[in-house]
């Protein structure tokens, strides 16, 4: 294990934006207001799945204050996705800005701009809409079967790269990836497990609701400030939506308050850009929080199947994942999530004959798109329970199954080979991956044998404990890219531009704290400015656990070169060669022992002689995604009259790397296990039979608050990534996969009942006890 | 428009409100941007603001009920150069992550150190229990609040004072 | 969100007569406007007029001997923190107080609002009627209502255009009278799926009182005088328990709600019940 001794990397650096943000400062998208500025309210379809027979606006026009209102006449129909991906996105172009189809209850069906929000609301009402309501898909199991009503019976739907897609039948990718011979080792093992898991729907619930303004510059360029964790997609689907150039607009991302996944999508941005580029004028839509849990995103929803086959020893000889996965109205993300499910379970074992496939499917249900854990989340149920499920019969440990068939640190991963996020990964070698440390640290600290042999409870409230490994990833090979552009200035300190986005997980300190490092200047010194597609560099955004490994990366890279040219300057100012100078702590040191400082070599570069802007701009792709890994442990207690599920304990071990920044870290790892934990206890999407959902809000949709007891421990395990910046992984999504498939587990330990679905909320327990009967 | 009479962060006011518009409206349209809108219902306490001393959904109260009131927004605590020592707290101990619910938690952890110098765990888990957060698991806030009432009282000042 | 889209004035009346009598002129196009949390979840609302009791003289909390009054325009968190409360009945106005909505919410809703807008979820009308209080009202009419009067039928069809809740006197308990309430959530911030509050009056080991009280399965209160007939007279022993228990499940009339069946929500009376009564019996202290 290598020690490093850093003097920025490391520390728990105040946040760059903190004082920003304590204080109170207006920085966020709806706390901007233009002199002029319009508001927008969309028309949302009350029906699940309906054609637009027609839409009458006369009257809505000429409602007091409202300037346009938009429909589906009034846009070219220009096929998009919305999903915040690379180009070409593999997600299918099956969206409509405005379409005369709907195809969910909450779809956009108008748009009405006014000079005030309640003269927009207003008008909405005035809009008369015909629709001819059609049979609603609304369960995920029917999606792909003869005679399921077609969601997407458009001829204009389409993918741009060669991947499955059946719109007929409701098909929106299909994944295949396999290595060995999988059916023939699973009938061949002497214990077979073979088991269904689901999980459901659910929201993001960021604090703050969805928000975007588009405005027309002086020059009449079209720039957007809006809530998004992705303005660089923004910038090119909205172009294409508006069918403009993308050299016509700009993006701009504020402060976010919380994104999660349901702001890497281009959700409110094409209506403020056809508001703006219909009436001339500055306009803001910002969603209500009802808006926030139906028509924004949610995440997939999936019905997992699970085969292992085992020997009597514990070794792993066939594993057989299959995920169902409910993608909601739209397709996008569809693919990759789903490809996900098998990246992040499958990659973990040491097991020759694995397969992963998945379908993936249209319904007439909220729009599924990306949300922490993409994929892993799914995933992790079904494998960690099936492990644990597989232990039980053998009358194992899980965690001694499990250190008997992950992989170990530097091992080969043919299976990647297959998994690619719909493209090949060539690179099939994991480099860190101490999973089986933080299972041997998480174990002990737990005192996890002790209570895996206690005895049962018996009365009414019995304890049971669980526990599960996970993985995620950092950044998507060969598809990801970031890049960074660094100048000096006069007093020594330096501009980082970044294309990255900061959503509020504190990337503007992390990436400044590693141009810090390779500067030897203090964080402090570097101003960081991010997220103008005008002003800084490309970057694909704040997915997929990018951020630090991968803008990470390309700000090295950039730090580097900028200290090329300083150690050139330097030299030149200490009148020697550059091979005989180094830079340390903020100064540039001759062999002889002279030095100039970087303020004195700022000016002088700026200023003196020869003089030039020292700067550079480097970029970051990777061959690699290197997973940060976990091991979770939590004991519960049920009460077996009512059902409820307390948490006693919880421990969570995790690597990812070097920590940039500690604080940083435990803030994001806590507040992922947090969320986790709301979703397999607490939240829940409730709908009708007709596909409305009845609970979109806070009174009926729960997550924890404060006088919630959640007694968590975190233990970061040592490790060091060798390609990352200076040995960190990303580490943003990780923890939340951990939560669903423990409590599962820990379930089964109290009560001798298995769960295969959650919310394990108190009557969905009480009904297992009831059905099942307890052991 | 129905006219009022409000006192701002110490300031009077003479405002005109519109008869249907909330405080957190009216707050927002006059400058006042730090509390926010994240629900409208009161369940999320993003709008919190400090009325007559109380901390309260913003997003509750109607603006024209508030003629004759005290309110007192997070703009009033401090700022970048000489933050209030809560404001210092939270941004020293991490528990700041994307900032949206932060106003609303620097409020309501006042409306408790204005009360209680040295509070219990329990008192600062009910005093933040209207203040919704999905970054940070709420461990780290804690962490602040505990600091500032160890500083507060350290430094012989109530939350009181600036 | 509030949406009193017809609404063009407010008016601050300074006596409960002035405001009595402005609601009686305005003939329902006005309605009164207490902490306002209502207009929240009933958003629609036509009125042209509010008329706030934000100033009348109802914001207090007397003890009266061993009884005590609470003003209409008290706030949840006065309640919360009042001493007289804490030490009224075992504290379990206390208990009902800190589990009425958030800190920030228990800052605007008052008293009167909570009992005389009753929503499926308020607490205050169980423990009103589990402790038997009088509920007095001022202006139009000025009468006094027991808690099973003003909540047999919706509280807004028995109060007069112009009559208003000015206080609430909850009785002396007789010596022996412990009191309890329980609910059950989902997380700790939540609306209840089922709430009961207890009132028993144990002399020499047997229950000589009992005034039991279920809210949260319909649209109002009800009292569970079935169950008080099993339990009423008995030394609460376990089997009691259990025939109390199984007796709530069935007597408890349950309405529609999204959250859960109906069938669980009788499961919880019965087993709210069943540990509100061994609680009791165990003679605890604290009001939960």
């Amino acid at each position: 294990m290598k020690r490093k001794i850093f003097s920025e990397v490391s520390k728990g650096v105040r946040k760059v934006d903190a004082v920003a943000l304590a204080t109170g400062q207006p920085v966020y998208t709806d706390d901007f207001d233009i002199p002029g500025m319009l508001h927008g309210k969309i028309l949302r379809s009350p029906l699940a799945h309906a054609r637009i027979k027609s839409i009458r606006t006369t009257k809505a026009r000429r409602m007091p204050g409202v300037e346009a209102v938009i429909t589906w006449r009034d846009v070219p129909r220009i096929a998009v996705t919305t999903a915040g991906q690379g180009y070409p996105e593999p997600s299918p172009y099956d969206k409509f800005i405005f379409d005369n189809k709907v195809r969910f209850v909450g779809d956009e069906v108008a748009l009405v701009v006014a000079d005030t929000e309640e003269a927009a609301e207003r008008a909405l009402g005035a809009i008369e809409v015909e629709y001819e309501e059609l049979e609603p898909l609304l369960d995920v199991r029917k999606a792909l079967k003869k005679g399921a009503p077609v969601v997407h019976d458009e001829k204009d739907c389409r993918v741009i790269i060669p991947i499955p897609y059946e719109p007929r039948r409701n098909l929106v990718a299909r994944v295949d990836a396999a290595i060995g011979n999988v059916d023939k080792a699973y009938k061949a093992s002497e214990i077979r497990i073979d088991r269904e898991y689901e999980n459901h729907i659910s929201a993001h619930s960021a604090i703050e609701p969805h928000c975007s303004l588009a405005y027309l510059d002086p020059n009449g360029r079209l720039t957007i400030v809006s809530s998004t964790q992705v303005p660089y997609h923004v910038r090119r689907i909205v172009a294409r939506a508006m069918d403009i150039p993308v050299k016509r607009v700009r993006v701009i991302k504020p402060r976010l308050g919380g994104g999660f996944g349901s702001k890497q999508d281009i959700v409110l941005e094409p209506y403020v850009a056809a508001a703006t580029l219909k009436t001339g004028k500055p306009v803001k839509i910002r969603m209500t929080r009802e808006e926030v849990f139906v028509s924004s995103r949610t995440r997939h929803g999936m019905v997992t199947n699970i085969k292992i086959g085992a020997g009597r020893d514990g070794t792993i000889n066939a594993i057989d994942l299959h995920a169902l996965s409910n993608t909601g109205a739209y397709g996008n993300h569809g693919l990759t999530v789903a490809c996900n499910v098998g990246m992040r379970t499958l990659v973990m074992f040491a097991c020759s004959n694995m397969r992963f496939t998945s379908d993936v499917a249209y319904t007439n249900l909220p729009n599924a798109g990306a949300y922490r854990g993409y994929g892993g989340t799914q995933g992790i149920l079904p494998t960690a329970c099936a492990i644990d499920e597989l232990a039980v019969k053998l009358g194992m440990d899980p965690v001694d199954v499990l250190l008997k068939n992950i992989i170990a640190p530097g091992a080969e991963v043919p299976i990647l080979n297959e998994l690619g996020e719909g493209a090949t990964t060539g690179a099939p070698r994991i480099g860190s991956f101490e999973l089986a440390a933080c299972l041997r640290v998480g174990s002990r600290e737990f005192g996890w044998k002790r209570k895996l042999a206690r005895k049962k409870d018996s009365g009414r409230y019995r304890r049971g404990v669980g526990m599960s490994p996970m993985i995620q990833g950092s950044s998507i090979p060969y598809i990801d890219m970031a890049s960074a552009f660094i100048k000096m200035n006069d007093d020594g300190s330096f501009n980082l531009n970044l294309g990255a986005t900061d959503i509020g997980q504190g990337s503007d300190t992390v990436l400044a704290q590693i141009a810090a490092e390779t500067l030897t200047v203090a964080t402090d010194d570097i101003i960081v400015y991010a997220s103008d597609t005008d002003l800084t560099p490309f970057d694909v955004g704040a997915y997929a656990s990018s951020t630090t490994y991968l803008s990470g990366r390309a700000v090295k890279k950039t730090a580097e070169k900028v200290k090329e040219l300083i150690l050139k300057v330097g030299a030149e100012m200490l009148e020697t060669s550059p091979d005989r100078v180094r830079l340390e702590k903020a100064k540039v040191i001759g062999s002889d022992g002279a030095s100039v400082t970087l303020k004195q070599v700022g000016t002088y570069s700026l200023y003196e002689k020869h003089q030039f802007q020292i700067a550079a701009c480097e970029s970051s792709t990777s061959e690699e995604s290197p997973p940060p890994t976990a091991a979770h442990f939590v004991e519960i207690e049920v009460d077996t009259l009512t059902g409820r599920i307390k948490v006693l304990s919880y421990l969570q071990a995790v690597e990812c790397g070097t920590p940039i920044n500690p604080a940083l870290c435990h803030g994001q790892v806590m507040g992922a296990v947090v969320n986790g934990l709301s979703y397999a206890l607490v939240e829940r999407f409730i709908f009708n039979s007709r596909g409305k959902l009845l609970n979109p809000n806070y009174d009926y949709f729960k997550i924890f608050c404060s006088r919630d007891r959640l007694p968590i421990k975190t233990i970061f395990v040592p490790s060091y990534e060798e390609t990352g910046p200076y040995g960190a992984k990303s580490v943003g999504e990780v923890c939340i996969n951990g939560p669903m498939p423990a409590i599962s587990n820990a379930i089964y330990n109290a009560l001798g009942i298995r769960m295969f679905s959650a919310p394990f909320t108190p009557e969905k327990v009480l009904d297992a006890i009831a059905k099942q009967g307890m052991k | 428009m129905i006219p009022i009479s409000i006192s701002i962060n110490g300031l009077k006011k003479s405002l005109e409100v519109r008869p249907a518009e909330s405080l957190l409206d009216l707050l927002r349209r006059s400058g006042y941007k730090s509390p926010k809108f994240g629900c409208g219902e009161g369940a999320c306490g993003a709008c919190t603001v400090l009325l007559d001393g109380r901390p309260v959904n913003s997003c509750l109260v109607l603006a024209a009920t508030a003629d004759g009131r005290e309110v007192v927004t997070l703009e009033s605590l401090g700022d970048q150069q000489r933050p209030h020592p809560i404001q210092q707290a939270f941004m020293d101990a991490g528990a700041i992550q994307c900032g949206f619910c932060t106003p609303g938690m620097i409020l309501a952890a006042k409306a408790l150190l204005d009360r209680k110098a040295n509070p219990t765990e329990d008192e600062i888990r009910r005093a933040l229990d209207g203040n919704l957060c999905r970054c940070t698991g709420y461990e780290q806030i804690f962490s602040g609040v505990k600091m500032a009432a160890q500083r507060l009282r350290a430094s012989g000042k109530s939350a009181k004072k600036k | 969100m509030i949406r009193l889209t017809s609404l063009q004035r407010v008016s601050f009346p300074r006596t409960v007569e002035e405001a009595g009598a402005a609601l009686a002129a305005a003939e329902g196009r006005a309605v009164p406007i207490a902490g306002g949390i209502t207009f929240a979840f009933a958003p629609y609302n036509r009125a042209e007029e509010l008329v706030s009791l934000s100033r009348l003289p109802l914001d207090f909390i007397a003890k009266s001997g061993k009884s005590l009054r609470v003003g209409a325009m008290t706030r949840i968190n006065d309640l919360l923190e009042s001493r007289p409360v804490a030490s009224y009945a075992d504290g379990i106005l206390t208990a009902v107080a800190s589990r009425i909505g958030s800190t920030l919410n228990r800052n605007l809703i008052t008293v009167g609002g909570n009992i005389s807008q009753p929503f499926i979820w308020c607490d205050l009308p169980v423990a009103l009627m589990a402790l038997k209080a009088d509920i007095v009202t001022g202006g139009a009419v000025s009468r006094s209502l027991s808690a099973d009067e003003f909540f047999a039928r919706p509280p807004r069809q028995i109060l007069k255009t112009g009559e208003l809740v000015t206080e609430v006197v909850f009785p002396s308990l007789e010596n022996g009278t412990v009191a309890r309430y329980r609910d059950f959530t989902l997380t700790e911030n939540d609306f209840a799926l089922i709430k009961v509050a207890a009132a028993v009056r144990i002399v020499k080991g047997r229950c000589r009182e009992i005034s039991l009280v279920v809210g949260g399965a319909s649209a109002l209160p009800q009292r569970l005088e079935k169950v008080e007939a099993v339990v009423r007279g008995t030394k609460i022993t376990a089997p009691v328990l259990a025939k109390a228990s199984a007796a709530a499940e069935a007597e408890v009339r349950v309405i529609k709600d999204i959250r859960c069946t109906l069938k669980y929500k009788k499961v919880l009376c019965g087993v709210l019940v069943r540990d509100i009564l061994e609680r009791l019996s165990r003679g605890e202290e604290g009001g939960r």
